[in-house]
């Protein structure tokens, strides 16, 4: 049980930290929220105060920081400087839309990934190896807003068939609320597969050169079998914790992508209210990312040892 | 004496992969022209011609790139925009390689509590996802292309602290360093023969990747707004600018968007062909 | 006469464009003999044993002369082989913590080699006839262990289940590529014991690579001698090993110790095995033979008959030379 006890306390100290972090750089940032919430035309400065001990902006900064942290243990994230809602709420709202986005990106990456990458792998140093690697860096090399764009093109302007932003959640209709997110998921996801294809390739190639896959050859199995039942199976080892970090990666890109399709998500959350200097929103958001992207890689490393008998077998026997 | 700059032989090795031909063919061809390219080509990026006749021009042999809304030349404004993304992108990576390389050697070195600090620091910073944590940056910085660079020199400081110290912890647990020291050799004289060239290798090959990031950081916080203002050319606002005519002119996005992939890709192709070549597990002839 | 299990005829392998690491090679193996391929590191015996089995490594190709098995010559590296390979002539390799997929149960390890090539046979039957093999390699407590995974075994054990998947089968031929210098004096023994009685009942025939010539006489009826890629010298392995005929298995006999009696001084073969280099027409061995001559340095030697199924390569023997062995 330590094990896990440890996990959790370096969880919370990395969250602290990180909520530090996010509090110092957002008062580092120039510009008075109410100011620039209100407008910056006829302020009445008696107004102008009136709002600022409403807000809590008038405390001094170490002032806030401790009732910032002091609501963050109690879990209480807050409420928005402009419309008065829990953080909590809105982040609520925003969560699953971004996790749902982030889902099907992670299944199209893998789709398109682990198949591209094995088939490199197979026939490696020939044409049909150049090729993929030539796509998989043409892919990471293009930003996720120009994917974006290059999809709109084809699918909204040529076509005409998919709409180009807004959101309908799966509840109301669930072929609407698909039809709005496949495109951006299939940017985030094609992004997630340039990075992803070159890493299966190599995972793969590892693997071929090990000895046990020259024993499964001397059986006389055939070679497919070798590649898939062997080394893309134990290849798949380190491949997840790839994917890990390409947790960490596919949340940054759903920011941008949010904004160009509209998305109501968490990213885009944060774009609109780091404009708007509201900090306990952004603060919030932030932090739910960071925690998400933390447990993530927890999750991978429970992941590991599901795939892996050999760290499963040693976890049980330190008795954790 | 310590040669500091790659070898002739190493460089010789870097080009001769396929990889690193063309990457390097495709570096030198970009670097021409967003460096030349203003000298050469006639149009100016900030010139508007606002007649009907002159705007949206489609690619053709008067306009190469055809022109914008406002009938500016899109040549000259995505060739001024590359040498742009490359000149903050190169400042920025540089200042947080020196930064972070700085940081990561120190917590190395000096171990302790000061240690224990930077790295749980370096954690943190690293438990932002790149892209929201450039964003807060940016902002806090105000429009305009420094900003940029603080917010892709903020992001790149604990990647370069994490390599140098690492690398740092290793270097100095070898037995050479230890030798120096009982010869007695001072404590900068150590660093600076035995440390230093040995950072050398694994940072550059890190800035090299690093660069290729921060180009793509920089053309997505430009697309958000942020960094240079219109009407001075940068790739990602120029794309932006451009999303509500992609019906009538796609070749407003398309332009741009080539620049910054050709931009990205040559650089990937030559980081890789560095990586492999410096790399001590591939055999030697 | 019936043609031979395995004959290799004047065998070259090499990557193309590059001096050859085995050169003009040859042996013979008849139904259920052993022969033991011995010599020091780099000198091609490895090479040679995969190349039998067609397992060679990416780039390196059979370059010239002819792998017979029962008299048929065989592209050991075209596809065909693969009905062979686990059925006629398997494989057993050195390093047993490395030769089992670690994310696979033993018991389906070996069921894929019984599959392989009995494709129709039932599941369950496979399964038992997996833990019979176990059985028949000394593992004790078969019949659980067979859904145990490679890490939860010792090496000498994952040896044991190594040997079960290369005779699941019953191949005619196996190849044992230094099966047991991975693996402690005393796991040694049994390993070795075990592969010989195996073998014995079945009338398997066996390729031992080794470079421990104890082993190869407490296991096989033949040698074949190698050094730098060419064979120095083959035949029944008492009487080499008693009266060899060629100065590097002297040698070599020499800077062992015996079992049998101490010894004051060991005497080491001065100087280093050849590099893999273009050496052109000479006797690879001259550079650290003490009875070299001039004709050592600038001819190869011609492999003479020493026996009824022995031979040796070296200008000693030559009639010409005038001296004798």
């Amino acid at each position: 049980m330590s094990g896990l006890l440890k996990r959790a306390v370096d969880l919370v100290v990395v969250m602290l930290c990180v909520a530090t972090m996010v509090f110092v750089l957002l008062r580092a940032i120039p510009g008075d929220p109410v100011l620039i919430m209100g407008g910056l035309d006829n302020i009445d400065a008696a107004a102008v105060e009136r709002a600022r001990t409403e807000m809590g902006l008038d405390r001094s900064l170490p002032e806030q920081y401790a009732i910032w942290v002091g609501a963050l243990l109690r879990g209480d994230l807050g409420a928005s400087l402009r419309s008065g809602s829990r953080v909590g709420t809105l982040i609520a709202e925003a969560l699953p839309i971004t996790l749902q986005l982030g889902g099907m990106a992670l299944l199209i990456g893998l789709a398109i990934s682990v198949p591209a990458g094995i088939a490199a792998a197979r026939r490696a140093g020939t044409a049909r190896d150049a090729g993929i690697t030539a796509l998989a860096i043409v892919g990471i090399s293009t930003p996720p807003f120009v994917i974006a764009m290059a999809l709109i093109y084809l699918f909204a302007v040529v076509l005409q068939a998919l709409p180009t932003s807004g959101y309908v959640p799966f509840a109301e209709d669930p072929v609407a609320n698909l039809r709005h997110m496949i495109l951006p998921a299939l940017t985030l996801g094609l992004v997630a597969a340039g990075v992803l294809v070159r890493m299966m390739r190599r995972c793969v190639l590892d693997e071929l050169g090990e000895d046990y896959v020259r024993l499964a050859r001397s059986k006389g199995i055939p070679e497919s079998q070798v590649t898939y039942r062997h080394a893309a199976r134990n290849a798949m080892i380190p491949f997840v914790t790839i994917v890990g970090i390409e947790a960490g990666i596919l949340l940054s890109g759903a920011v941008i992508t949010e904004t160009l399709f509209a998305v109501p998500g968490l990213g885009r959350l944060m774009v609109d209210n780091i404009n708007q200097r509201d900090y306990p929103v952004v603060q919030g958001a932030v932090l739910v990312t960071a925690i998400i992207y933390v447990l993530i890689n927890s999750g991978v490393d429970a992941l590991y040892a599901i795939l892996d008998p050999r760290v499963g077998a040693r976890a049980r026997s330190r008795g954790e | 004496m310590i040669a500091l700059a790659p070898s002739a032989d190493l460089l010789r090795r870097i080009f001769a992969s396929p990889m690193g031909a063309i990457g390097g063919a495709l570096l030198a061809i970009v670097l021409c022209a967003a460096i030349l390219g203003p000298l050469v080509v006639a149009g100016d990026p900030l010139r508007q011609f606002l007649r009907p006749d002159r705007i949206f021009l489609p690619p053709a042999s008067d306009a190469l790139f055809g022109t914008d809304n406002l009938g500016r030349d899109v040549l000259a404004r995505v060739l001024a925009g590359m040498r742009l993304s490359l000149a903050l992108a190169t400042a920025a990576v540089a200042v947080g390689l020196a930064i972070g390389a700085a940081l990561g050697a120190f917590a190395g070195l000096v171990g302790g509590i000061a240690d224990r600090i930077i790295v749980r620091a370096m954690d943190a910073l690293m438990a932002f996802p790149v892209l929201i944590l450039a964003i807060a940056v940016a902002v806090a910085f105000g429009r305009g292309p420094q900003g940029i660079v603080v917010a892709v020199a903020f992001v790149n400081v604990p990647i370069f602290a994490r390599l140098a110290r690492s690398q740092t912890l290793r270097i100095v647990a070898m037995p050479y360093m230890t030798a120096a020291e009982i010869l007695g050799c001072s404590l900068w004289r150590r660093l600076w023969r035995h440390l230093i060239p040995n950072l050398f290798n694994p940072l550059i090959v890190q800035g090299t990747i690093s660069l290729s990031f921060a180009v793509l950081i920089e053309a997505g916080l430009s697309f958000l707004g942020l960094g240079v203002q219109a009407p001075r050319p940068a790739l990602g606002l120029m794309i932006a600018e451009a999303k509500a005519f992609i019906g009538i002119a796609p070749h407003l996005v398309l332009f741009p968007s080539l620049g910054i992939v050709a931009i990205v890709v040559a650089l990937n192709l030559v980081g890789d062909a560095f990586a492999e070549a410096t790399d001590p597990r591939r055999a030697r002839p | 006469m019936t043609a031979p299990l395995l004959a290799v005829e004047r065998m070259t392998i090499g990557r193309p464009g590059a001096p050859p690491v085995v050169a003009d090679m040859s042996f013979r193996i008849g139904a259920g003999e052993r022969l033991a391929l011995v010599g020091e590191s780099g000198s091609g015996k490895t090479m040679s044993a995969l190349a039998v089995i067609g397992l060679l490594p990416a780039g390196f190709r059979v370059t010239g002369g002819a792998i017979r098995f029962d008299g048929v010559a065989v592209d050991t590296a075209a596809p065909a082989m693969r009905a062979r390979r686990g059925k006629d002539v398997a494989i057993v390799f050195q390093d047993p913590m490395t030769s089992l997929n670690p994310v696979m149960r033993i018991g389906a390890q070996i069921v894929e080699a019984i599959e392989a090539h009995d494709p129709g046979i039932d599941r369950a039957a496979a399964r038992r006839r997996a833990i019979e093999l176990l059985d028949a390699v000394r593992i004790a407590k078969a019949a659980e262990r067979v859904d145990a995974y490679p890490h939860e075994f010792s090496g000498g054990m994952r040896q044991r289940v190594t040997i079960a998947i290369a005779l699941a089968n019953r191949p005619r031929l196996l190849i044992a590529d230094e099966p047991t210098t991975a693996l402690d004096v005393t796991t040694q023994t049994q390993i070795l014991a075990l592969m010989d009685e195996l073998c014995r009942a079945h009338g398997t025939g066996l390729l031992l690579i080794t470079h421990d010539l104890g082993l190869a006489q407490s296991c096989c009826d033949r040698i074949c001698v190698l050094y730098g890629g060419r064979v120095m010298e083959t035949g029944p392995i008492a009487r080499v090993l008693a009266r060899p005929d060629h100065p590097y298995t002297a040698a070599l006999l020499r800077s062992v110790p015996p079992g049998d009696r101490d010894v004051e001084w060991l005497e080491p073969i001065a100087g280093e095995p050849p590099r893999i280099q273009a050496d052109g027409r000479r006797c690879r061995f001259a550079g650290r033979c003490a009875h070299r001559f001039e004709r050592c340095l600038s001819h190869d030697p011609v492999p003479v008959a020493t026996g009824p199924d022995a031979m040796a390569a070296c200008h000693l023997l030559q009639p010409s030379a005038g001296r004798g062995p």
